[in-house]
């Protein structure tokens, strides 16, 4: 697990937490599933059908959805999800792969998903203050910029 | 037992127990050579004087408009800023860069003299506007060898702080003689933007 694979996790959580307890009950479900379905086929494939800069995108997208702060309806959060942890576990389960892991690493990954995205989901839903929600905002817009570096530098080929 | 757990939240704490446990081989490997990248995009906002003198203006005049502009003006910031950063990293020529920067330093340093109060998405199409020069003057200048993500996380977390550090300041202005200073700061950021507007021309 990299840096950007464990921002798109914090920034998947906190959108999730940004919305009602049930909507946020399955976006942590669906991620840590979905990272697993995908970090198993691409570790099955032995390659992740996607650029590694695929990430910046994600990170992008879900920062400017923080940063907004509105309310999604449910199934479009936990497609998020789902697509979140497709496409950064395909990448994570083909690097597994190239590096000759066993599937124990994989185990790893998926667990800490599941432990970050709900370390930060349910604490987050009981954040009321506005300044609170509004911290949380303001690092959903860093994460959005970082993203959007991070795509300069995979499309300049530099990363 | 002084705690019940159904019978679902039983099943949900041993899920998260044995994610806990999994996450542990997760965590078992060490990224060498990143921690550079990190340290660099850190230092970099603050290497320069005309940058930092604009990043806090900008938190001076987020905390002088007072909500929403306080916290609106360094959440476009960032990312009009990486954006100009993403230009630069695609190769896309901006001109006049320098001058830009010292513009930008003039301009902000001015609204906070003069306590303007444009209506708020001009002053969000400001700070905007002179975000992409600043992004564009940083974003490409990573040293070969370092993680171009960690260098973007420390780069943009002290932008941000930068940010942070004026607001603070600026919450003097809940005080009379904290606006007499914190105009008298917007003046002297102004006149640094001269200066530094004098070096780029000359």
């Amino acid at each position: 697990m990299s840096f950007d694979d464990l921002l798109a996790v914090v920034a998947m959580a906190v959108l999730a937490s940004q919305h009602d307890e049930a909507t946020a009950q399955r976006a942590a479900g669906t991620l840590p599933s979905a990272w697993f379905f995908g970090a198993f086929a691409g570790f099955a494939a032995g390659k992740a059908f996607l650029p590694a800069g695929a990430t910046s995108l994600t990170l992008l997208a879900l920062g400017i959805l923080v940063a907004a702060g509105r309310r999604l309806p449910m199934a479009l959060v936990t497609a998020l999800a789902a697509a979140v942890g497709l496409v950064h576990g395909l990448l994570n389960g083909a690097s597994l792969a190239a590096g000759r892991h066993d599937g124990m690493a994989l185990a790893g990954i998926v667990g800490a998903v599941l432990v970050v995205a709900t370390l930060i989901v349910f604490p987050g839903l009981r954040l009321n203050a506005t300044g609170a929600r509004i911290a949380l905002r303001v690092a959903g817009s860093w994460i959005a910029a970082i993203g959007l570096l991070y795509l300069g530098w995979a499309w300049s080929g530099r990363l | 037992m002084a705690i019940e757990m159904r019978g679902r939240e039983r099943a949900g704490a041993v899920l998260w127990a044995l994610g806990l446990l999994l996450a542990l081989p997760a965590w078992a490997h060490e990224q060498s050579g990143q921690a550079a990248g990190f340290v660099t995009g850190m230092l970099h906002p603050i290497s320069g004087l005309d940058h930092v003198l604009a990043m806090v203006a900008v938190g001076l005049w987020g905390a002088q408009l007072g909500a929403p502009a306080i916290w609106l003006l360094p959440v476009t910031f960032p990312l009009v800023m990486a954006f100009g950063g993403f230009l630069g990293l695609l190769g896309v020529p901006l001109p006049g860069v320098e001058i830009g920067i010292a513009v930008s330093a003039i301009l902000l340093g001015t609204m906070v003299a003069t306590q303007s109060r444009p209506p708020l998405w001009l002053a969000a199409a400001l700070v905007g506007f002179f975000a992409v020069f600043h992004g564009h003057a940083h974003g490409t200048e990573l040293p070969a060898g370092e993680s171009g993500l960690l260098y973007s996380i420390g780069f943009v977390i002290v932008t941000g702080l930068l940010h942070a550090t004026g607001i603070a300041i600026g919450l003097i202005h809940r005080w009379q003689k904290g606006r007499i200073a914190l105009r008298g700061a917007g003046a002297m950021v102004g006149a640094a933007g001269v200066f530094f507007l004098w070096r780029a021309l000359a």
